[in-house]
Order: structure tokens, then C-alpha cells, then sequence
């Protein structure tokens, strides 16, 4: 599938009129049964204390509680137009709050790697509304012990036209930022 | 499409959203993540040292 996505903003599901900060937003998707789907996009209030310009990005399906179900597998009709309806509130946000940066997991290593294969294969699209970083999690070893328990060094690089990794060896965190002239 | 006019086309569509939202007002909208989990990048980062390298690595490149 992520092979088959291309991003367009031009070709976009609508979305409704969002939060007064520009963080929650739903829209319609086909599915490919035919059926309607209501699906949620939320980009966090909740910030880690320490990072607090990094705002998490997640979408789904959601019930009566507002909660986002972001496991769910569901069969789109164009997941192109969900990812560029994604694409869109981000571009939003981002212009909304200067200086401040999204980042996505992806709920399990099959969705990450279908996001970053969707970002690999827009990247000349992309590149043009963002900044995107790839983020790698090691661990420090020191000279008398091993390693210590939580001791991690989180490391961020750019993301470039020519990167190309496999599944095994996937980044563990994605981050976009408008992009700086 | 070139880069300009493909970034100028994208900020338009957005401007004019964005316009039209704050002349709508906000939706009231508002959601939780139905699993609670926080982000791997939040559970990775305990330290202000951790934060400060990340930060200052991140704004930099």
C-alpha cells in the first residue's frame, strides 16, 4: 500500500472546522466496503515537560468516549487522500505555532514502516512544506559498567532524498517541522 | 508543478482554511487517545541532559 500513496493537498477529504488551537480536526473517509468512516486527527496538548515544543500526532477512528482508536486497521478506499488530509491539518498546526515540531510513532513497526516509505516516496512533495527528521534511540555504555538503566541518548538527523533503510533497522521516531527558508 | 509554486499553492489553500476557521470559531472538538500511551520519544526522555542534547541537536540541523 505505502508504495501506492502519493500526497496531494489538492486532493484532500474536508475537514471540519477545527479546535480554537488548531489541534483536533475529523474528516469523512471512504471505505473501500462502500461505507463512511468518521476518523480523528489529534496533534497533543499533552507535551513532555522537558521537550515541550514536540507535539504527537495521532489519527483514527473514534466512539462515543472521543477516544482515538489508532490500532485499528482499516481499508480506505484512497489512502491517499487520508494521508494528504493528514498532511494538510500539519501544515496547519505548524503554521499556527511557529517553532514548534511534530513527531509520529506509529503504533507498531508495520504502520511505522508504512509511514516512512510514504515519506521516502513523497519526499520531493513533502520537502517542500517541511523540515523532516528521523530519530534513533541508543543506549550509552560506559568504561566500568556496561550500561546503565535508562540511560539513552536520543539523536535526531535529517531525512534526505536518498535515505534508505529496511524494517529491521527502522528509525524509532519521525519529526516535521514547517520548513525554514 | 516547481517547488515555490507547489509551497505558495499549499499556503494558500491553508491560509484561506485557517481564515475561515477563526471567522467560524473553534469546534469544540477534542479527543484522547483510546490506548493512553505516550509517544516512544516521551518515554525516552528523562533527563534535562537527554532533553537539552535532543533539543539543541534538532533546532541545530
Amino acid at each position: 500500500m505505502a508504495l501506492n500513496i502519493r500526497i496531494d493537498i489538492e486532493n484532500r477529504y474536508k475537514l471540519t472546522y477545527p479546535d480554537g488551537d488548531f489541534r483536533y480536526y475529523t474528516f469523512d473517509s471512504s471505505l473501500s466496503d462502500g461505507r463512511q468512516q468518521l476518523i480523528a486527527i489529534q496533534i497533543s496538548e499533552e507535551v513532555h515537560p522537558l521537550i515541550p515544543d514536540v507535539h504527537n500526532l495521532a489519527f483514527g477512528p473514534f466512539n462515543e468516549q472521543n477516544e482515538i482508536d489508532d490500532r485499528i486497521k482499516l481499508t480506505h478506499a484512497d489512502h491517499s487522500k487520508v494521508f494528504s488530509t493528514i498532511v494538510f491539518a500539519s501544515v496547519t498546526f505548524l503554521t499556527i505555532h511557529k517553532g514548534k515540531f511534530i513527531g509520529i510513532d506509529g503504533s507498531d513497526t508495520r504502520r511505522a514502516y508504512l509511514y516512512y516509505r510514504c515519506i521516502m516516496n513523497n519526499f520531493a512533495y513533502l520537502e517542500t512544506l517541511f523540515d523532516i527528521y528521523r530519530v534513533n534511540y541508543y543506549v550509552r555504555l560506559y568504561r566500568d559498567i556496561e550500561y546503565k538503566k535508562d540511560d539513552f541518548i536520543i539523536v535526531p538527523k535529517r531525512i534526505t532524498e536518498t535515505d534508505n533503510i529496511s524494517c529491521q533497522t527502522l528509525y524509532n521516531y519521525f519529526i516535521f517541522r514547517e520548513k525554514q527558508a | 508543478m516547481e517547488k515555490n509554486e507547489l509551497r505558495k499553492k499549499v499556503m494558500k489553500d491553508v491560509d484561506e482554511f485557517v481564515k475561515n476557521a477563526k471567522k467560524h470559531g473553534s469546534s469544540g472538538l477534542k479527543f484522547t487517545l483510546k490506548s493512553g500511551e505516550q509517544s516512544s520519544l516521551h518515554k525516552m526522555i528523562k533527563t534535562k541532559e537527554q532533553a537539552h542534547i535532543f533539543m539543541t541537536l534538532l533546532k541545530s540541523l
